[in-house]
């Protein structure tokens, strides 16, 4: 008898897909750790990996396949359409396996372009009707992903194309340097969760069956960035109580800071802090020169950096019964080397978040959102959606949105790969809410005017 | 008889039997005299059934799973491939094994006796091997650029076809460079080829047919679009002159006589059900397909019609064959179960 005719147990009745995993990322970010960490928990599940290596082992419950990543171009009209020809028989083999797995696990090679792997999932009826793509999982290591993210385009696909990044060796970098990084990475993939990892270990549910490709209920939450921008970039909780205090800066790419110090419980949580935040930023902005003691206060300053050289803000802690305090900024810490100390003591945040803006830098790889309330007409969406993959489906590597057609009572949603789409029917909108329309493209030389403009020409 | 439940008796003169095995079918083939039924497992062994009284046999197969097997002409051996990555020899009778050989560091994929008894052929990822009856491997070829999807030998033993992405190769045994290279611009998932000799048919997983005269000619290249899904299934019929093919829910039918099906309307044979599985009778005029939602439909294939008889097992079917002499018919469905239906003639 063979090995896994042991397991003869069906965990699961064949009709539920399977859900499916696929991790990208560089050689050496740490996928095989990941992959190795996932087996070996205790989570009782049934997995099989595939990856790119020849044999099969088995692995306790597990399972470990070869496959060869083979590219295969789909001559249906789209020339960006390919998929992976191995995958559909290595899932298609899974499949017929009455100790069916609970789990499939997809590792890529480093240099992988994401796209057929996920277009596979689109594209052949047996492996959608048992299979559901559950998330794209990156893993991109902190300390060497600089050397790649500005010029090479598979680094750049692996980041676009992510629902999860694990920022992995983060123990190896500055939390500075992580902070860049997030941002760098929010404005290349907005609709993104970002998880900070030390050797790849992580909760496995912030990973697993998060149903990142589960149309319905998806984007129901705003992404981050269809959210109103904040006034800050940037929030850390300091343990600081009575006192002076300075606040260094370095030389950073503009040319004044707002900033505001307020004070918090230990226990508060970001997001409470947050919204203390938007209430004072939205107070007048003082002005500050260098040199002045500032006390913190109701008001937020704008500091202004001479001409050279670095520069501090002092500011005083005076009769205050809180031994915490945010200091909110409205760029970076990292890009400006910020530093908190008090004589010889320097402070580090106990807790940090960032908040990223929704412009874009100069990056080939952005994401594109609109947010517009009222209703389109059918028709001429169709035609301009279609039209937009067509013509831009090489460089649109995924979409997604939630859509009000005119005299329709339920929410539409689709999301895109390339040039594939799939669209459903969702909720119904409810009595009272507003109408909005709000989608998101991630891709390459994306004209945010062109599409904004596109869309709106639908609206009714 | 002992072993053989049958089922409910129905009003069509079929003769039931059903069998209950461990695990789904990889493969079912009909022994060549039509006695014997061998089913591989996805678990790894092989259950050969005998129609006659329902007797069975295990052999051991393969550790991860049994992906193909072939019968030799002779009825008196078996030849198993599968995740273990060897090619197993196994004598029916006392169910030993007589040779295992080396197929590959990964899955074997696919297995072929050739009809003339002399070779195996199997491929395992881009690589084809050919051996001789005894195990000998005398042939390896690396050349192919993908993964090889399927094998198929000439009525006559002499020369085997892989189809692979955008190429299908033809090979004489013996000669480890391709006689005739026919290229094809999609991914070709199954392969067929006419018992003459003189076509030789894919499906691709873009939902389209090619297919070649050989030697090929410009005139006879057949390229055909239109399936909804990918053509997973050929089977020619007894004379011959047609080849059924299926994907999607459609069965399409060509007319191979002459000079092939260019410039002739297909016969459809529509059904909303999708198909899983499709055989032509060996001798007779059924054409039985086995679907998704677990149907078992009988067509006769002369004029566009509704099937004229359903069955249905309520699991998808996942083998389905016609014994040689056209009198039995091998069903697997995915839970777990082997019928075998005997139907009268006609």
């Amino acid at each position: 008898m063979s090995k896994t005719s042991q397991n003869v147990e069906t965990t699961q009745p064949a009709s539920i897909p399977v859900p499916v995993t696929v991790v990208t990322g560089f050689l050496g970010s740490g996928k095989t750790t990941l992959l190795n960490y996932i087996l070996t928990q205790e989570h009782g599940k049934k997995i099989a990996v595939i990856e790119n290596e020849f044999g099969e082992i088995g692995i306790d419950n597990n399972l470990v396949v070869g496959a060869d990543e083979e590219i295969f171009e789909m001559s249906n009209g789209c020339i960006c359409c390919t998929v992976r020809g191995d995958l559909i028989r290595v899932l298609g083999n899974f499949m017929k396996r009455k100790d069916k797995f609970d789990y499939i696990l997809i590792e890529t090679t480093g240099m992988a372009d994401p796209s057929p792997v996920a277009q596979t999932f689109f594209v052949d009826d047996d492996t959608k009707d048992s299979f559901d793509l559950d998330a794209i999982v990156t893993i991109v290591d902190a300390k060497h992903v600089w050397q790649h993210i500005d010029d090479s385009s598979e680094c750049q696909e692996q980041i676009a194309f992510a629902d999860i990044i694990l920022l992995n060796k983060t123990d190896l970098v500055t939390p500075a340097e992580i902070d860049k990084l997030e941002q760098k990475i929010y404005s290349m993939n907005s609709l993104v969760k970002i998880h900070r990892t030390q050797n790849s270990v992580i909760d496995l549910d912030k990973i697993l069956n998060v149903k990142s490709f589960d149309l319905k209920g998806k984007l129901e939450k705003k992404p981050d960035f269809l959210k109103e921008d904040l006034p800050f970039e940037w929030i850390g909780k300091y343990k600081i109580s009575n006192g002076t205090y300075e606040i260094d800066f370095k030389e950073g790419p503009d040319p004044s800071i707002n900033l505001a110090i307020i004070p918090v419980k230990e226990s508060d949580d970001i997001e409470s802090i947050k919204d203390m935040g938007v209430t004072t930023f939205s107070n007048n902005i003082g002005p500050y020169s260098d040199g002045d003691l500032f006390t913190q206060s109701e008001n937020p300053i704008k500091f202004t950096f001479p001409d050279k050289g670095s520069s501090k803000i002092r500011f005083k802690i005076d009769g205050s019964e809180s031994d915490t305090f945010a200091i909110f900024t409205e760029h970076l810490p990292s890009e400006y080397d910020m530093k908190v100390s008090s004589g010889e003591q320097v402070f580090e945040p106990i807790e940090s978040k960032i908040y990223p803006h929704s412009h874009t830098h100069d990056n080939t790889v952005t994401s594109i959102g609109i947010d517009i309330s009222g209703s389109v007409d059918y028709n001429k969406f169709n035609d301009w959606l279609g039209d937009l993959l067509r013509t831009k489906g090489t460089d649109i590597f995924r979409s997604k949105g939630i859509i009000s057609i005119k005299d329709r009572e339920d929410r539409i949603i689709f999301q895109g790969v390339h040039m594939l789409l799939d669209v459903v029917s969702d909720r119904n909108w409810e009595d009272g809410e507003e109408r909005n329309n709000q989608l998101v493209f991630i891709g390459r030389n994306l004209n945010r005017e062109e599409i904004t403009k596109g869309f709106s020409s639908c609206l009714i | 008889m002992s072993n053989l439940k049958s089922e409910e008796k129905k009003s069509d003169n079929i003769e039931r039997h059903v069998f209950q095995i461990s695990d789904f079918a990889s493969d079912a083939k009909w022994s060549p005299d039509g006695l014997f039924i061998a089913i591989g497992l996805v678990s790894g062994p092989i259950n050969i059934f005998d129609s006659r009284n329902g007797d069975r046999k295990t052999l051991d197969g393969h550790e991860f799973g049994t992906m193909e097997i072939s019968w030799s002409p002779d009825n008196s051996k078996l030849v198993s491939v599968g995740q273990d990555g060897h090619v197993k020899i196994w004598d029916v009778k006392t169910q030993k094994i007589l040779k295992t050989l080396k197929g590959g560091a990964q899955w074997v994929e696919h297995v072929s006796w050739s009809p003339n008894g002399e070779y195996i052929a199997s491929s395992a990822g881009k690589i084809l091997r050919i051996w001789n009856s005894d195990g000998y491997l005398f042939q390896e070829y690396k050349g192919h650029s993908s993964t090889i999807t399927a094998i198929q030998w000439n009525a006559k033993g002499t020369e085997i076809a892989t189809a692979a992405y955008e190429k299908i190769m033809i090979f004489l045994v013996g000669v480890n460079e391709p006689k005739i290279t026919l290229p094809f611009p999609s991914s070709m998932i199954s392969l067929t080829w006419h018992k003459n000799g003189k076509w030789i048919v894919a499906g691709t997983q873009e939902g389209s047919l090619c297919g070649w005269a050989v030697p090929p000619t410009d005139e006879s290249h057949l390229a055909i679009d239109g399936y909804e899904t990918k053509v997973t299934q050929l089977s020619w019929s007894k004379n011959g002159k047609s080849l059924a093919t299926a994907g999607g829910s459609m069965v399409v039918i060509w007319d191979f006589s002459g000079k092939g099906p260019n410039n002739k309307k297909p016969l459809v044979l529509r059904d909303e059900r999708r198909i899983t599985q499709m055989s032509y009778q060996n001798d007779g005029d059924w054409l039985v397909s086995g679907t998704k939602d677990g149907s078992v439909l009988f067509w006769k294939t002369v004029v566009p019609e509704k099937p004229r008889l359903v069955y249905e097992i309520d699991a998808t079917i996942n083998q389905l064959q016609w014994s040689k002499d056209g009198s039995s018919l091998v069903i697997c469905s995915e839970d777990g179960k082997v019928r075998i239906w005997k139907t009268p003639r006609g």
